[in-house]
């Protein structure tokens, strides 16, 4: 791993298209400004493994195996 | 095309049919062809959104207007690119749906929604700048149901 020191205002770049600049520090807390191209999406790490752990869990429904099961679910929710 | 199913056995799809998610869904980054399965726009509560690639890959997804009233959002413009639209007419909105117990609770991920430009069929999953929103809302039993916000 690469680590580097920086002071406020200045800036990482990374490749020719993404600069991380330290925008300001305060005692326990770093701003950090982003420019990168809206195809490489940036994340806060903690919310992007709760999302992915979710998403994890919504994809591992082996209980739900057709079709069938699906319209009986339906028909639970869809009625009030 | 073809496309192999764990549930749903062969199925033959329309190209024009499958929606290209250039960022994939989160955690699932390498898989960016989907379709929607079951999806009746005028009648929809469930339904499975399946992978192209990955046949046993599908998430049940629904429309969040059914079951939250006042789920509304702030779109940031990078997702209006990566949909590459300005007008929200073009975009319908999915909620993905985890199951507990056999389907007897259900919750929501209303801070993580999937978001499809129903013009282009492109769409992404985008991450709600909304506080209130988390990655499960109980959306059944319904009488217990936590209010989004």
């Amino acid at each position: 791993m690469l680590v580097l020191t920086r002071k406020e205002g200045e800036s990482i770049r990374i490749s020719d298209n993404i600069v991380i600049r330290i925008h300001n520090i305060e005692r326990n807390r770093v701003r950090i400004a982003i420019e990168a191209p809206v195809s490489i999406p940036i994340y806060r790490q903690e919310v992007y493994e709760r999302i992915v752990e979710e998403n994890k869990q919504a994809a591992s429904q082996v209980f739900l195996k057709d079709k069938e099961d699906l319209l009986k679910l339906n028909k639970k929710v869809g009625v009030k | 095309m073809k496309i192999n199913t764990t549930r749903f056995g062969e199925l033959e799809i329309a190209d024009e049919k499958i929606i290209n998610f250039p960022h994939g869904i989160l955690g699932f980054e390498n898989n960016k062809k989907f379709f929607l399965l079951d999806h009746d726009k005028d009648n929809d509560v469930l339904c499975w959104l399946q992978s192209v690639e990955i046949p046993d890959l599908a998430f049940v997804v629904a429309n969040p207007a059914r079951f939250f009233n006042d789920y509304i959002y702030n779109l940031k413009d990078d997702y209006l690119k990566i949909l590459s639209t300005d007008n929200a007419k073009d975009l319908v909105t999915f909620i993905i749906l985890s199951f507990y117990d056999k389907g007897n609770l259900i919750t929501a991920n209303l801070m993580a929604p999937l978001i499809v430009n129903i013009e282009k069929f492109v769409g992404t999953q985008a991450i709600l700048d909304e506080p209130h929103f988390t990655t499960k809302h109980q959306l059944y039993p319904a009488e217990e149901k936590v209010a989004a916000k």
